[in-house]
């Protein structure tokens, strides 16, 4: 009988009870899990929380406010009134209001960085062949590049900032190891941070070269990361650097969607049938972040009347658009890159209320990143620049070349040619920023581009209740608040870091 | 089987110094012998006596080798006429029972007599003092060590000399002797009555592992006995508890029905996960039906907590009246057998078994009032005070955003300002509102009536004993809809199948469903809201009022929203354990144990579609207000239809522990070992799945919503978002558990005890640190009985006094963190976008990680005086955590929000008085008191920087060299400004003070500790002949907290007209001068900043470390030494009166009646601040309800 007792006693130790088990959970092993740890940690493509940044545009020359007497549109004032009068606490105020859409920005970020850390720390221990080993170690170092650039960019001075010394200009805490520290990193330079990015860039430059190259556009491939240099280069003011790695990305893939060969949209309010972001688009590099919901929250719910935060006229009038010639609308961005919606209830007064590159089949997917487009409006800037510098004429028509081939490709040609467009001096460079803008709207370029054009001065007119007068704020040009406050969250959790004026 | 050890540990006592077996096999002939030996020692003839026989033979060895060696030659003689032989000339007698012979000395007559030939027949019965017959009481004759046991009806016939002494011995009796002297008669009727022993502390202490003498018992544990807890048929276990074990902290969170509460054992010893105690009911560990941390897996969102709250724990299936008593094992030495998990220490229970005798049937039930709530205790403003907090705000043009203009003075204020109504219709608007008054405690809350039955039937012969009840209980909380009904049914049985196999069955089922509430608080509700919105208009119909979410506005009634949605719980668990017990040897026992419990769980939660919730959530559109072809129609997420989300958790865990005991007594020596094996395996699968279209009074139909939408604005057609919150999750997790024990005891005389105990874990949980499998735990102890000291023995007085010592160490790691990175698959493991497969990381690698150490000391003294009439406990401990392991907060940059640190040391310190007695004892009064009280102190030292910020500080979760583990900091309010009346504060700066850092310590105010230094029960009876009143109280003593938060508004929101706002405000400062009288401040109001040409809250500069943050006044006041109250109290939990019926009044088939009434929650004593309010649950909870009862008790 004891025998028996201690046979099932000892049963119960038999090999596999006590074997590690987990229902959910996984020892990464393989370069095939790294590549899953990438795209569940890093890429924000199909994640719940893609969108984390779409508090930006408020913040541009873009973006207009209108009161609107409903007490529906209290709310929507509330959420968003931070951003849009610049305020020191715009985080904390969006936080308290309940804004819908994500706005931690710096943790996003750093936890995309965490990850890139993660699998660099792995990749030389894990399984797996050398290429596709390569494949996931220059997608990380090219992510953790994009991040940092993108960090640098919200947090700390422009790089071509007058009056700043960047190298001593504190920029964000660089973290390159997963392994966590006692110590409270601190916020280094920016010119540090720049040096990182590029480096990691020119590291990761050859590896997708050779291996990256059919990597889908959710993922890095050798274009993201000529596209990223060329537009690190432009914000540094190294002209013949952006200008490099634009044509070298364009040797690649010189194409862009012809605009005029989409139906045009019907009935008015309609997204079009694609879109530059589309997964099928031919310009598309990078199907990166951001989803259907950006500023869906502005306008699903406003009550009819004056849009409380929609595009500023200042934008609408830099396109020759007529919606109601249908032999030639002229510039069909106007109709394809803004959301359009009624102002009163019986559908009859439509009007573009806020910029979104969605089309049909975009649907749940991503709806910004790299394109190239902005290859063609780097190198073009790059030139003019160049040519302004020491007076080169090939430089000019070079860059008319590029901003006539983007124009013609977004102008209705079916039944009208696109007529050319020659400029000279000062005035070709701002043709150039105001096509970079007509082109780029809403995609999180204007923020940037204001701060490296010198940080000019905007006014944003503002009423939030009836009771209110409405006030003019005013950003001033070199404006401390040209630099995003670091929210109160993050500074809370590190006593060693420096918050923004 | 409990009786059993009783019994053996019972005799063995008695026959001290001598080895005793114990064997009922009746032997129905004498054995013959051969014997051959020269000069042997009557030991070794003795020996050989027993091989030949097979018999057991007691002997001691040194009285028996006093006599001279033997030489003797026999064959195939009887045994009793070879016995002769051999103790033929010594001082020694022998007597055979069954198969066992016992040789002892004669015991020397006073008259000379050698020996008494027996001629007395002896018989009679022996009773309780209640007059029921006693069956297993010993009956011994002191003069020949003959003795007998009585029969099933408490019958005895024992045959003794004329002149001898008879004494009788039964478990928890007290033992008596009785003379007998007679001359003539041959045949004698001695009838006896035995009473109960008094209040002794009982024999024995159950761990679950083993059974340990009390005289053995090195380590620190309490017991109390079911009969002292009071049930009134709605409390807990866990509320009975209170105040009823010293060390042992429960605390209420919650008045709802069917939640739980929070127990902790002599404090906060790691701050490390789960903090509660290890629950064990006949031996078995007890897992909580649904799994603890689920992390990963209820990607679904909150509904589950919501459930969670209302499932019980894992005792939650127990009839309170099934329980026999509850002990608490609270130091090192005592729950070193459970392994690492018992750090928070362990509370055992045991249950009721039959006992032998005729059967008896007992019926207990009760019903129960349930007070309702209302606004008394509540300290919230009445209409007029809320009416006139919105007309300062109008007419003094305070400056913030205001909430909304939907209800209350706003709105007609709204109406008047927008030319809709005239001056006279706002006034008497107005008027009529502050008198409104709307009384949501008497539409939300109701006076309940619960009630309970509970019926068993036990008894038994001396083979079987069988203890079977069923019970049923409906409890109704005192919110409308809050619920709970409970079935169960029980059945112990204890056999001895034969003289070496004994078995024991226990098996359990039950049933409970709970209602509860999904998405609505009604008590949360209740107290937010404002008494000028009406709930009913002229016509006695629900007002529905306007909400607005996201630009759209609604129609709410809390009424409507309440009827709209719900949450039901039902758990069904079976719970079922074998134990085997086999006297393989003499002394040496080996035990199985088997037990297995399932538990099924279902937890479901709903909203219709004329919720609230639905519509602004998932719809967007009041009920009804689009049709077919609108575009809001074609762009609603959920157009039609509810939410619905249901949880099913099945939870099997198997236990099957073998051990093997040894025990052996030579002369004063007493030697005991127990080495043990454990398997565990818990099981827990599950379904929980969320989903939307659900029609609830359509049949329960789910019909679907649409796969895409038009989204607005846009025309795109896209999938519709809500199929993204939609899914099923499947929860199949097995952990496995393999652990090795053993236990050694050595005594000597009864006096000096000495024990030492060691386990070792594995478990199969992933991706632990192998180097740190099998981690050990041991303690060892020793313990002086100095009553059994011989120069205690001539003294009455004290007639118990030991002290014990013990010692443990134990260590502990962070589970779910090793030397790898662990990636976690995430909810859904495809990307719907990207088409790939994803992996999220779940913890990065941690190499250097330490042990957290535990190392405990245990003192105790126990005192009794007067034969146990009073009884004094102290005991006192020191427990020291090194390398402690703390979540330390990262910063934002390393990309997770915490990671694991070893983090100094923690000291735990407290003492543990335990007094009780029994004042007054008479004929007719009786009057036993008994008090125990604890004090715990704990300081931490810890060398890890805190990354986290004042309002850490403020609720006590700021871990501070040398303070205690809760200790909070407040910011010391100087008074209220004299033109504004904001709240002013005084933030120092480095110029003031150079030894200014972030610390938020050094800046602001000591404030005490959260939790209690020292608390107490008290629990008294008085018996007046039938009639018993009993009363228990508990009482926390040293603790501070803070008041709820006056303003809980976002930064320059305006007090919203929808909520209600605390009665203290109506005293607030109004005008200049009120800075005199008052300490509370204006309403707030936004202040014009010309330089950024903008409005904005009053702030003031923040932590000096010149980084320029700025907090707002008005929360700091929420944080300020003006809210510090002492949260000490007295809480009488119950007062009950009991009425015996007398047995001269009972019908004779009836043994016992019993009535009570009693009152739970009569009262509580608390600091004026709380203006009322119960101070124990946290500040937004529903406070504890007074609770009327009635309790029916009858045996027969």
């Amino acid at each position: 009988m004891i025998g028996v007792m201690l046979f099932l006693g000892l049963s119960g130790c038999s090999k596999h009870f006590l074997d590690e088990k987990s229902q959910d959970e996984v020892k990464p092993s393989t370069v095939t899990e790294l590549q899953e740890l990438l795209m569940g940690t890093v890429y924000p493509a199909g994640q719940i929380h893609a969108s984390f940044l779409s508090y930006l545009d408020e913040m541009t020359d873009d973006m207009t406010s209108n009161f609107n007497p409903d007490p529906g549109a209290l709310t929507l004032y509330k959420d968003y009134v931070g951003p849009f009068t610049w305020q020191a606490d715009m985080f904390e105020t969006m936080t308290a209001a309940g804004t819908p859409v994500d706005i931690d920005t710096y943790d996003h970020y750093y936890r995309g960085i965490m990850g890139c850390n993660a699998v660099l720390d792995l990749i030389d221990k894990v399984r797996g062949d050398d290429s596709a080993r390569d494949n996931v170690q220059g997608q990380a170092l090219a992510m953790r590049g994009y991040f940092y650039f993108m960090l640098v960019n919200l947090f700390g001075q422009p790089y071509n900032a007058k009056g700043v010394d960047i190298t001593t200009s504190p920029g964000v805490e660089l973290i390159l190891s997963s392994t966590v520290h006692d110590d409270y990193p601190k916020r280094v330079s920016v010119a540090q941070i720049y040096t990182q990015v590029e480096a990691d860039l020119l590291k990761a430059l050859p590896l997708m070269e050779q291996y990256g190259t059919n990597n889908s556009k959710f993922k890095v491939t050798d274009m993201f990361v000529y596209t990223l240099l060329s537009r690190m280069y432009l914000y540094m003011e190294k002209w013949d650097q952006a200008q490099l790695y634009a044509s070298r990305a364009l040797l690649v893939n010189p194409l862009l969607v012809n605009l005029a060969s989409i139906p045009y949209p019907s009935p008015s309010y309609v997204v079009p049938a694609t879109s530059v972001y589309d997964i099928t688009s031919r310009e598309a590099i990078w199907v990166g972040y951001a989803g259907w919901n950006e500023y869906y929250y502005l306008n699903q719910f406003r009550p009819y009347g004056p849009i409380p935060f929609g595009i500023s006229p200042d934008l609408q009038s830099k396109y020759q658009f007529d919606r109601l010639n249908t032999t030639n609308r002229g510039d069909l961005r106007m109709r394809y890159f803004y959301m359009w919606d009624y102002l009163d209830a019986n559908m009859t007064i439509p009007v573009p209320i806020a910029g979104q590159k969605l089309s049909q089949i975009t649907g749940d997917g991503p709806i910004k990143g790299m394109r190239v487009a902005e290859l063609y409006l780097n190198r073009a800037e790059s030139y003019i620049q160049q040519y302004l510098k020491n007076g080169d004429e090939s430089m000019r028509t070079a860059a008319l070349a590029d901003l006539n081939f983007l124009r013609s490709n977004r102008y209705d040609t079916r039944n009208v040619a696109y007529v050319k467009v020659d400029y000279s001096g000062p005035a070709l460079l701002d043709f150039c920023r105001d096509e970079r803008r007509r082109e780029l709207s809403f995609e999180d370029h204007r923020w940037f581009d204001l701060r490296r054009y010198g940080m000019p001065e905007i006014h944003h007119g503002f009423q939030m209740t009836g009771g209110q007068s409405p006030v003019d704020y005013v950003l001033h040009q070199g404006d401390k608040r040209y630099v995003l406050p670091i929210p109160r969250t993050v500074l809370l959790k590190n006593p060693a870091l420096v918050p923004n004026p | 089987m409990n009786n059993f050890v009783h019994g053996v540990s019972r005799c063995l006592l008695l026959a001290a110094g001598l080895l005793l077996l114990l064997s009922v096999k009746a032997q129905d002939q004498e054995k013959l012998v051969s014997l051959n030996l020269k000069n042997a020692r009557l030991s070794d003839a003795l020996n050989e006596v027993r091989k030949q026989t097979d018999m057991s033979v007691f002997y001691s060895v040194d009285d028996l080798n006093r006599n001279p060696p033997v030489t003797i030659n026999v064959t195939k003689k009887r045994l009793s006429e070879v016995l002769d032989l051999l103790l033929q000339g010594t001082d020694m007698q022998y007597s055979i029972e069954k198969n066992t012979v016992i040789i002892k000395r004669k015991v020397v007559e006073t008259n000379g007599k050698k020996s008494i030939d027996p001629v007395v027949s002896v018989s009679g019965l022996v009773l309780s003092s209640k007059g029921t017959p006693l069956s297993g009481a010993s009956v011994q004759d002191l003069s020949s060590g003959r003795s007998r046991i009585t029969d099933a009806a408490g019958k005895y016939t024992i045959s003794v000399g004329r002149r001898t002494t008879l004494k009788f011995t039964y478990i928890g009796m007290k033992p008596l002797q009785i003379s007998i002297h007679v001359e003539e008669e041959t045949v004698l009727v001695q009838n006896v009555k035995m009473e109960v022993a008094p209040s002794e502390m009982s024999e024995a202490v159950v761990t679950g592992y083993q059974t340990i003498r009390k005289l053995d018992m090195v380590g620190s544990s309490a017991t109390v006995n079911r009969k002292d807890l009071f049930y009134d048929g709605t409390n807990t276990l866990e509320q009975m508890l209170q105040g009823k074990l010293p060390g042992v902290v429960v605390t209420n969170t919650d008045g709802l029905i069917g939640t739980r509460q929070k127990v902790r054992v002599r404090g906060t010893s790691t701050l490390l996960s789960n903090q509660e105690p290890v629950w064990v009911v006949d031996g078995i560990i007890q897992e909580d039906p649904l799994p603890f941390n689920a992390q990963g897996l209820n990607d679904l969102g909150g509904n589950f907590d919501m459930i969670r709250n209302y499932i019980g724990n894992g005792i939650a299936w127990l009839n309170p009246n099934d329980i026999e008593d509850v002990t608490v094992l609270k130091d090192a030495a005592a729950t070193v057998l459970y392994g690492v998990k018992a750090a928070n220490g362990v509370i055992v229970i045991k249950t009721k078994k039959g006992k032998q005798g005729r059967m008896s049937v007992n019926y207990s039930g009760g019903v129960a009032i349930t007070e309702r709530l209302n606004y008394n205790r509540l300290n919230l403003m009445n209409s007029k005070e809320r009416i006139d907090v919105s007309r300062e705000i109008y007419e003094n043009r305070v400056l913030g955003t205001p909430e909304t203009s939907a209800v209350g003075y706003e709105h007609a204020l709204n109406q008047y300002l927008n030319k809709q109504i005239s001056y006279d219709e706002f006034n008497s608007q107005v008027k009529q509102l502050e008198v409104m008054n709307t009384d949501w405690m008497s539409i939300l809350y109701r006076t309940p009536f619960s009630h309970n039955h509970s019926l068993s039937i036990s008894g038994g012969t001396d083979k079987v004993t069988y203890y079977a009840s069923v019970s049923g209980s409906e409890k109704f909380g005192t919110a409308k809809g809050n619920d709970s009904r409970l079935l169960s049914a029980s059945l112990n049985l204890d056999a001895k199948l034969n003289d070496k196999v004994t078995a024991s069955v226990r098996l359990n089922t039950n049933y409970t469903k709970t209602n509860g509430f999904y998405q609505v608080d009604p008590f949360k509700y209740a107290q937010e809201t404002s008494r000028a919105i009406p709930a009913f208009d002229a016509q006695g119909k629900p007002v529905f009022y306007d909400r607005i979410v996201g630009g759209t506005t609604y129609q709410f009634n809390i009424q409507n929203e309440l009827a709209e949605t719900g949450n039901t719980n039902d758990q069904r668990s079976f719970n079922g354990n074998v134990n085997l017990s086999y006297a393989i040897l003499p002394g040496l026992r080996f035990e199985t144990l088997f037990g297995a419990n399932s538990d099924n769980a279902v937890g479901e939660t709903y909203a219709s579609e004329n919720s609230f919730y639905v519509s602004s959530n998932f719809r967007r559109y009041p009920y009804g207000a689009y049709g077919v072809g609108s575009p809001e129609y074609a762009a609603s997420n959920l157009p039609h239809g509810g939410e619905f989300s249901s949880t099913e958790n099945r939870t099997t865990s198997i236990t099957f522990r073998n051990s093997l005991a040894y025990n052996k007594v030579w002369g004063r020596h007493r030697f005991g070992m127990l080495v043990g094996e454990e398997t565990r395996s818990i099981k827990q699968n599950g379904v929980s799945s969320l989903t939307y279209g659900y029609f609830p009074d359509r049949g329960r139909n789910i019909t679907l919503p649409p796969r895409t939408i038009v989204a607005l604005g846009t025309g795109i057609v896209k999938a519709n978002p809500i199929y993204n919150n939609m899914g099923t999750t499947i929860l199949d997790r097995e952990s496995n558990y393999l652990s090795y024990y053993g236990s050694t005891t050595y005594s000597y005389d009864e006096r000096y005890v000495w024990t030492g105990s060691l386990r070792s874990d594995a478990s199969n949980r992933f991706g632990q640190d192998r180097r740190h499998r099998f981690l050990p735990v041991w303690a060892t102890g020793v313990r002086w009985n100095v009553h059994n000291e011989p120069w205690m023995q001539d003294q009455n007085w004290v007639s118990e006094l030991n002290v014990r010592a013990s010692y443990g160490w134990q260590g502990n790691v962070a589970e779910n963190f090793g030397p790898d990175l662990i990636a976690q698959l995430p909810s859904s493991v495809v990307n719907n976008t990207t088409g790939e497969y994803e992996l999220t990381i779940r913890s990065l690698p941690y190499a250097d990680l330490r042990w957290e150490k535990t190392k405990t000391i245990n003192l105790g003294l126990d005192f009794g005086f007067a034969k146990n009439r009073f009884l004094l406990s102290v005991e006192y401990y020191h427990k020291r955590t090194d390398d402690m392991i703390i979540y330390k907060d990262l910063p934002v940059s390393y990309g997770i929000t915490s990671l694991p640190v070893n983090a100094g040391t923690m000291l735990n310190k407290g003492v543990e008085l335990t007094v009780s007695g029994t004042l007054v004892r008479s004929k007719d009064f009786v009057w036993n008191m008994s008090l125990n009280t604890s004090r715990n102190t704990n300081s931490l030292n810890s060398d890890v920087e805190n990354t986290n910020t004042w309002q850490t500080a403020a609720s006590g979760n700021w871990y501070k060299k040398g303070y205690a583990v809760s200790s909070f900091w407040v910011w010391p309010l100087q008074g209220l400004d004299p033109t504004t009346g904001y709240p002013v504060f005084h933030m120092p700066t480095k110029a003031e003070d150079p030894n200014l850092t972030t610390d938020p310590t050094t800046f602001m105010k000591y404030a005490g500790r959260l939790d209690p230094d020292f608390q107490a029960g008290i629990s008294t009876s008085f018996r007046y002949k039938w009639l018993t009143l009993s009363s228990s109280f508990t009482t926390q003593l040293g603790g501070k907290k803070l008041l709820y938060k006056m303003f809980n508004l976002p930064y320059g929101q305006l007090p919203s007209a929808y909520s209600n706002l605390p009665k203290e405000f109506a005293g607030r400062w109004k005008k200049p001068g009120d800075e005199k009288k008052t300490n509370i401040p204006s309403i707030p109001s936004m202040v014009y900043y010309p330089a950024y040409n903008d409005y904005y809250a009053p702030y003031i500069l923040g932590v000096p470390n010149g980084t320029g943050e700025a907090e707002y006044v008005y929360d700091m006041y929420n944080y300020s030494d003006a809210r510090v109250v002492s949260a000490s109290f007295l809480r009488c939990n119950n007062i009950s009166l009991t009425y015996n019926v007398p047995e001269k009044l009972l019908m004779h088939t009836l043994k016992n009646v019993s009535l009570t009434a009693s009152v739970s929650n009569p009262f509580i004593i608390v600091s004026k601040d709380f203006k009322g309010m119960d101070p124990e649950v946290a500040t937004g909870n529903q406070p504890i309800p007074r609770v009327y009862s009635a309790i029916l008790n009858i045996s027969f």
